[in-house]
């Protein structure tokens, strides 16, 4: 009997396989997707960060005075020809007593002595320098001689230099332990200003248990998946092998004989799978590492995974094949064995009970997850636990529905889903399965895209990553945002001047050339806002001379005004570009913005010019982005203070985020034409990549799981598929009926995934559910349309015509 | 079939003529054994002889109109034959064993063929009576009754020559000059029985 | 014409050695409106015969012809939809979809032709009354006896326009009153002008065709000849 069931037991032991090793690279990846701090902090637990330190070295000294061990980062920056945004340049110890964990050494040497100094390798690239180049800073040539990076944070880009070689440092990060942090927060540092202050306290604990916590959960969901896989495969084998149980116990077997010849095949079959599954995932783990080393930010130690639960899922895996192999022969001992002996399918049970329990329990879990407030533990395992174990519940009414659906569907379809229907222990085992795979994808997505979009909302980001402008001003110095600065001419005071249309009309043909090589989607000329007839006196500082918002403000009894934005100008193009109609506008307003709460705001016509209060309509479709034209002048305003627009930039848009390459390109162009580009200065990929690989991960699992489901529940069915062929089904209709089954399967594992994910996330972040408002659309579209799809394209494909469809098949 | 017996099991329904009883036992054995006038009088005298019936009338030439009852005695040895069971015990002598019993002995003569031709045979009265089957009444019980046992006679005559070629053919091959009696195992033995007796169960 | 027609049928599985010749030379013509039955032991062929006439096997040579269609000429779906449309196909067990209803069992042929579904259906109830199973319509098979699944059975291989109706040991679960009235069935659907083909060890079954096939190792040996009238039985047995 068990001889001839190889093929059954070869698909359960792979499931068992997948679920393990799953569950394996799972743990692997919760204890290490949390971005520590060591990256910012290194091994202390509090940073100074003082700008404008002055090259004496007292702030140091003051702080040492003060506190005992302190190791120094100075820092100042390499401007990148073409980028508004320039490299930052560190002379640090790398093997400094707090500040080691932030350096590591790639390839080549660290640098040592006064000219010599190591790149991360996004400065090696934005700077196009490799080891043994030269590049010009800190005032002199250096030599490139290694590549670094901050193990912690990978996303950190910056050139380093040994210890005490910078010759002009700009700022000063003071790395110390201390016992107090407030401490820390009232050292005022002799020379320079105090810039920040922080400290590690408050997060370490609170992060370690985090960690732990996520742990527990992916260990419980990851065992639960191994459990109903085991269940599933074993319960296909059940029908057929309680008709020959039953034949064992004619012909005298006694419960005892049987249960131990299943006990030790379940045994069997578990002990392999998980074993072979555990050293899959941990290989998986170990080969994953890189890639996920950059998806998640900082380097990954592949031996720390938790190696309890990861124990604790190949012991599950055995326990739960013993059990589910032993179920039969209970069946068996507990039906009468004329009935096991006659093989027919036992009628479907009422699953109204079943739904009932499901619907009660993941209610209960939801209530849990609302009422944990995120720190409470107990209530956060169960109610996870009970949100799953709900929505598994509800797995065979969901088949049964789709079955009632299929009433009116052609024949082979109907059928299978009828098949799914009566088999419901292994049809709702299957969709469970499939179901928490799906469900954990779709709860990393959504997760990652909520992430995200809070993250495009916020201050955070000053374009989209699918974005660049492309400044007329040459100046570096202008840190994002227009700028136009008038080389004032010693002693003579003088008016600003529009840019020479010659200027304009050659960085126009740089815009082009840039949109050309980027295979830009569209892009529009952004303007800014000038007084021609003011006067800037003689001697003044080279600036900004645009218009400009300001906000009054009075301090110790003296008025005066808070420089808010360099406000760009409402023009039709730009009213195009973000599909605003003009009609929204009022027009009375004088300044549109996206940003709500200006305040009061006064339009200042120029650094030297006047201030005026200026009425302000918030447009909620203007970008939020800081460099993007979030803030405009109408003009209307430009009317009311004699205000020119002149060419400011361009803003351009691609379908992809831009590469580094198209990215190096675009600089390259841009300097060679005197003028700047500005890109998305922090890197936001790695949730998008997250998302990305998770939504794979778990289409390729549920698939996995599905494939293997559906050709065992099929496998089940042979003797229909006789049945079919002499009523004269064509090759076509058995094909049908195998993809059928497998789309009908990865819908509901689709379907039900993604709304266990929507469930908890919406109880864990029922404080502000708002947070969820940015779906990950593609991703979701992938789960709930692309798996099916995918499904009923590999069940055509697989479900080809056996040879010997005449043949009985083996019993 | 005991037409004496019955001709007594007609009477417990009450006395009836011999005409009479006639028509009813063609009618409930469906007219499948016909049965003469004088067949009928001739069992109905010997029945009044041995004291199992009497006749109402005592005129001895009353003929056709004379009506008959059953007596106690007829309705005990009604009883009494109902409830023994048939001799089978005994095996009759049976044609059809014999003849291929001879045949595996004779030269030149291919006992397969033999049973075939049997086979063939019995199929196409069964074929027969089948039809009789089809063409009657359903709720004609007694005719498919009859017809069943019928054809379950000579199915059964069917599986013996089934079993015979199976087992003819999986027997080593006989010398054909040894005389039927000594043949190897496999023929005569006593396993071989229980087939010879349904073969030959009918009387 | 004959509705089926074997000539020189040989099918053999295995190869050198170990070749097996499940059977050898066979030549069968049936007729519209007959019914016959092919007798033989286990293993003499005779479910091999039922499955090259009905296209679910190949033979190794030989030609198979169903409705004047060489088999052989037709490609794998005319083969299907020959089977959807003019054969009717009667197994001992694994005879019903469990998965589907007894009207959707029957109507299964038609359904998979692409008839309407409901068209199908009202084809299907149709044949459900003509062997009084109208009130089982919409059970599933479980919900059935073993005689009216056969029936079931039946009726979905007389569905629609059959002209060829091949049965394989149809009443084998049976006992003989169901069986016999599965037989009565066949009879009556080949009385309306389809051929039949049952396959068979029992004689009692056999003899409800109107000529039986005697198969031994592949090869056809005997068959009975025309039959007489039931009245030549009568007197054989009125003289007894």
């Amino acid at each position: 009997m068990l001889r001839r069931e190889w093929r059954q037991q070869l698909v359960i032991l792979a499931l068992l396989v997948v679920a393990v090793a799953a569950t394996t690279v799972g743990l692997g990846m919760v204890v290490n997707v949390e971005h520590s701090d060591k990256g910012y902090f290194g091994k202390a637990n509090t940073r100074i960060d003082i700008s404008n330190p002055g090259t004496t070295g007292a702030d140091l000294a003051a702080a040492r005075a003060r506190f005992g061990a302190v190791e120094a980062i100075e820092e100042s920056s390499i401007p990148v020809p073409g980028s508004v945004t320039p490299v930052e340049l560190r002379a640090q110890d790398p093997h400094g007593r707090f500040g080691s964990p932030m350096l590591r050494l790639v390839s080549g040497h660290l640098p040592a002595g006064a000219d010599q100094v190591a790149v991360t390798a996004e400065v090696g690239s934005v700077l196009a320098v490799r080891t043994g180049s030269t590049l010009q800073a800190d005032g002199r040539t250096l030599t490139v001689v290694g590549r670094v990076e901050n193990p912690n944070d990978l996303t950190d880009a910056f050139a380093l230099v040994a210890p005490g070689e910078l010759r002009a440092p700009t700022s000063l990060a003071l790395l110390l332990d201390t016992g107090s942090a407030l401490a820390g927060a009232r050292f005022s540092p002799p020379v320079g200003t105090l810039a920040g202050f922080s400290s590690t306290s408050a997060s370490g604990p609170a992060q370690r248990r985090n960690q732990a916590l996520a742990v527990l959960l992916i260990a419980t969901i990851g065992l639960i998946f191994i459990g109903l896989l085991a269940v599933a495969g074993f319960t296909v084998l059940a029908q057929r092998r309680l008709r020959s149980l039953g034949m064992i116990a004619a012909i005298g077997a006694s419960d005892r004989h049987v249960r131990r010849v299943l006990l030790a095949n379940g045994a069997a079959v578990g002990l392999v799978g998980a074993a072979l599954g555990t050293a899959l995932g941990v290989l998986t783990w170990f080969s994953l590492g890189p890639v996920f080393s950059n998806v998640v930010g900082h380097r990954i130690d592949p031996f720390s995974l938790p190696w309890w639960a990861v124990i604790a899922g190949a012991v599950l895996a055995l326990i739960t094949a013993v059990i589910a192999s032993w179920w039969p022969a209970r069946a068996v001992s507990r039906v009468p064995i004329v009935v096991a002996l006659s093989g027919r399918p036992t009628p479907p049970q009422p699953v109204h009970r079943f739904a009932f329990v499901g619907v009660a329990v993941a209610a209960l879990g939801f209530v849990l997850l609302v009422l944990s407030h995120h720190d409470n533990t107990a209530y956060i395992i169960s109610g996870i636990l009970a949100t799953t174990i709900g929505m598994l519940l509800l797995a065979p009414l969901a088949v049964r529905l789709i079955a009632r659906l299929a009433r009116r569907a052609p024949v082979a379809i109907r059928l299978a889903l009828r098949d799914l229907a009566r088999y419901q222990a292994r049809s709702g085992a299957a969709v469970a399965a499939g179901t928490l795979a799906v469900g954990i994808a779709a709860t990393i997505t959504i997760h990652a895209a909520a992430a995200q979009h809070a993250d495009h909302s916020g201050a955070v980001g000053n374009l989209p990553s699918n974005q660049m402008v492309v400044w007329l001003d040459g100046n570096p110095s202008n840190q994002g945002g227009p700028g136009l600065s008038v080389a004032t001419a010693a002693g003579a005071s003088t008016a600003p001047s529009a840019p020479p249309p010659a200027a304009v009309a050659s960085a126009r043909r740089v815009v082009d050339a840039i949109s050309t090589a980027v295979q830009a989607h569209r892009s529009v000329e952004l303007e800014a806002a000038i007084d021609l007839n003011q006067t800037i006196p003689a001697g003044a500082e080279q600036g900004n001379d645009y218009s400009s918002l300001a906000r009054p403000i009075s301090s110790q009894g003296r008025k005066g005004f808070e420089f808010v934005t360099t406000p760009l100008v409402v023009t039709g193009s730009v009213l195009t570009f973000y599909r605003i109609p003009a009609s929204t506008l009022s027009p009375g307003a004088d300044v549109v913005t996206s940003r709500a709460g200006l305040g009061r705001i006064d339009v200042n016509t120029g650094p030297f010019g006047d201030f005026a209060a200026a009425k302000v309509q918030v447009v909620a479709a203007l970008p939020k982005y800081t460099s993007a034209p979030n803030t405009l002048l109408t003009q209307r305003a430009l009317a009311e203070f004699g205000l020119t627009a002149v060419p400011a930039g361009w803003l351009i848009e691609t379908l992809h985020p831009l590469t580094k390459a198209q990215l190096a390109d675009a600089r390259a162009r841009a300097a060679a034409a005197g003028i700047t580009i500005e890109t998305r200065s922090a890197p936001d990929d790695t949730m998008q990549q997250l998302r990305e690989y998770s939504t794979t991960i778990g289409v390729l699992i549920a698939l996995g799981v599905l494939a293997m489901t559906v050709g065992l529940i099929r496998s089940e069915t042979a003797g229909d598929l006789r049945t079919l062929t002499a009523a004269g089904a064509s090759g076509r209709t058995r094909r049908t009926l195998t993809a059928a089954t497998a789309g009908a399967l990865a819908v509901l594992s689709g379907v039900l995934g993604t709304a266990s994910a929507y469930l908890a996330l919406i109880a864990w972040n029922w404080h502000d559910v708002s947070y969820l408002d940015s779906p990950p659309y593609p991703e979701l579209v992938a789960l709930v349309i692309g798996l099916p799809a995918v499904a009923f394209v590999g069940g055509w494909v697989a479900g080809r015509t056996p040879r010997k469809i005449a043949r009985r098949p083996l019993d | 079939m005991s037409v004496r017996h019955a001709l007594l099991a007609l009477l417990t329904e009450g006395p009836k003529y011999g005409l009479q009883l006639r028509q009813e036992f063609e009618q409930r054995t469906g007219e499948v054994w016909p049965l003469n006038v004088g067949q009928v009088y001739t069992t109905l005298q010997r029945l009044e002889r041995d004291g199992l019936v009497a006749s109402d009338d005592d005129a001895a030439d009353a003929g056709p109109q004379k009506s008959f009852h059953i007596t106690d005695g007829g309705q005990a040895e009604l009883t009494t034959w109902l409830k023994t069971p048939p001799d089978l015990s005994s095996p009759p002598r049976d044609e059809l064993v014999i003849k291929v019993l001879v045949a595996i002995g004779v030269r030149d003569i291919d006992v397969h063929e033999v049973i075939q031709a049997h086979r063939r045979h019995i199929v196409e009265l069964m074929q027969e009576w089948t039809r009789v089957k089809r063409d009657a009444a359903p709720e004609d019980v007694p005719l498919a009754l009859v017809v069943d046992a019928e054809l379950f006679r000579l199915d059964s005559v069917i599986r013996w020559l089934d079993t015979a070629e199976s087992r003819l053919r999986r027997a080593p091959k006989p010398e054909p000059s040894l005389p039927a009696e000594s043949r190897g195992p496999g023929h005569g033995v006593p396993k071989s029985t229980p087939s010879t007796r349904k073969a030959g169960a009918r009387r | 014409m004959s509705v089926l027609e074997l000539s020189g049928i040989t099918k053999r599985y295995g190869i050198g050695a170990a070749a097996v010749d499940a059977l050898r030379e066979v030549d069968l013509r049936v007729e519209p409106g007959e019914l016959v039955a092919i007798m033989g032991p286990s293993g003499s062929g005779k479910s091999t015969l039922l499955t090259i006439a009905g296209t679910l096997e190949e033979p190794t040579s030989g030609e198979v012809s169903v409705g004047g269609l060489e088999l052989s000429k037709l490609s794998r779906a005319e083969q299907a939809q020959l089977r959807r449309r003019a054969i009717g196909y009667v197994f001992q067990d694994f005879n019903l979809l469990a998965g589907l209803t007894a009207a959707e069992n029957v109507s299964l042929p038609l359904e998979l032709d692409g008839t309407s579904a409901k068209a199908a259906r009202a084809a299907g109830l149709e044949a459900l009354e003509r062997l009084g199973l109208a009130g089982r319509a919409d059970h599933f098979p479980d919900q059935l006896s073993g005689g009216e699944r056969q029936r079931v059975a039946i009726a979905r291989a007389v569905v629609g326009e059959r002209r060829l109706l091949l049965a394989d040991e149809p009443s084998g679960a049976l006992d003989s009153v169901n069986g016999e009235a599965v037989m009565r069935l066949v009879r009556a659907t080949c009385q309306g002008g389809v051929a039949g083909v049952v396959v068979t060890h029992d004689a009692q079954l056999a003899s409800w065709a109107d000529r039986v096939i005697f198969i031994r190792d592949g090869r056809i040996v005997d068959q009975t000849s025309a039959p007489d009238g039931p009245e030549s039985l009568l007197e054989v047995d009125g003289a007894r």
